[in-house]
């Protein structure tokens, strides 16, 4: 661990010191000390985890994607505006195969679960659904295709492909049971990585 | 820092500074326009006000709100009336976001999609442009009932 790691470390432990003596004093307004607990209880949780390993992707909230983007501006608005299931039409698992993986763990809504209680079946049914609304689906679908673009860009090009250029391999539901078999596999090498944005960071070869 | 000149992220800051996940997230699944193709002046109207001081080029934002014409609003809202089991899912969201940022906002909403609509669309453009400006100028971004109005 380098010096400033440590001094920064060091510097947390004071900071939750600091806090929770205030969160102890009755003299501080109760609003006050409630807020100091959350603070309190933020900066045990940063220090537990000073050490570890970063989290995967599919044990990163919605929160956290967007925490790790931050700094590019035009990724997290990608990401943000990918975020609703879609508007248009009923479709059988749209939502659940395209929407619910990008959320991430999620406390308010449908999140990743949904997508990991599908069979691969189920998906390759959505896909071939999917495909027939393409056009219905398109702005929703266009929104999701960029966040991958730049996420992890060989899915990104697999759903420009299929739903937004037609281009499916070979023609007709058999190709695309094969682009949803892919789909699957590529967004579990996604859900395995530690970094959002995988081509940047990532060391295994592509 | 008034609502309008500040960016959808910080928006975002302020309802998880507040302890607000949930309210948070009904702002940012809120972002996006309508997926059923309708009107430019539909996201404008409906989206516009949400994302405030939009930095992306060519994204629709609180300054094209500003601009449009009470006619043009009306005929948004008309358009969104007309059409509204169609745009239910995107209203209800938007609606949702709303509720913690300025609550009346949210109740016109509900009265533009119930089976109850509102009788005179143009007075109800009218309302919901005052009531978005209301916001757009307020400083604070969640609705605390009636500050600094």
């Amino acid at each position: 661990m380098s010096r400033e790691r440590n001094w920064l470390k060091f510097r947390l432990r004071g900071a939750k010191t600091a806090v929770r003596a205030a969160r102890m004093n009755e003299q501080v307004s109760l609003a006050a000390r409630q807020a100091l607990e959350a603070a309190e209880s933020g900066l045990a949780a940063a220090l537990l985890r000073w050490d570890s390993s970063p989290l995967t992707n599919g044990e990163k909230s919605w929160r956290e994607i967007i925490m790790e983007i931050s700094r590019k501006p035009a990724v997290l608005w990608h990401y943000v505006t990918a975020l609703r299931g879609p508007d248009t039409i009923e479709c059988a698992h749209c939502k659940a195969i395209f929407t619910c993986p990008l959320r991430g763990r999620c406390a308010h809504a449908l999140g990743k679960e949904e997508f990991a209680a599908l069979s691969l079946g189920e998906i390759e049914q959505g896909f071939i659904i999917t495909h027939e609304h393409r056009y219905e689906l398109y702005h929703y679908l266009q929104h999701i295709a960029a966040v991958w673009e730049v996420f992890h860009p060989p899915l990104g090009e697999l759903l420009m492909n299929v739903f937004l250029r037609g281009v499916v391999s070979p023609p007709g539901d058999d190709g695309l049971k094969k682009a949803a078999q892919r789909y699957a596999e590529l967004l579990e090498e996604w859900t395995q990585s530690k970094h959002v944005i995988m081509e940047a960071t990532d060391e295994e070869p592509r | 820092m008034k609502n309008r000149d500040k960016e959808w992220k910080q928006i975002v800051q302020a309802l998880l500074e507040a302890g607000l996940e949930a309210a948070a997230w009904d702002y940012v699944t809120a972002l996006r326009g309508p997926d059923v193709p309708c009107k430019w002046l539909v996201k404008v109207v409906f989206t516009g006000p949400l994302r405030c001081e939009n930095t992306h080029q060519a994204v629709v934002g609180a300054s094209d709100f500003r601009r449009l014409s009470l006619e043009s609003i009306t005929e948004a809202s008309k358009f969104a009336y007309e059409r509204r089991e169609e745009l239910l899912h995107y209203l209800m969201h938007v609606e949702s976001a709303w509720w913690t940022l300025h609550r009346k906002v949210s109740f016109l909403l509900r009265r533009l999609v119930s089976s109850i609509p509102p009788e005179d669309l143009r007075s109800w453009a009218k309302e919901y442009q005052s009531l978005v400006h209301e916001w757009l100028d307020r400083e604070c971004v969640i609705d605390v009932g009636g500050q600094n109005d």
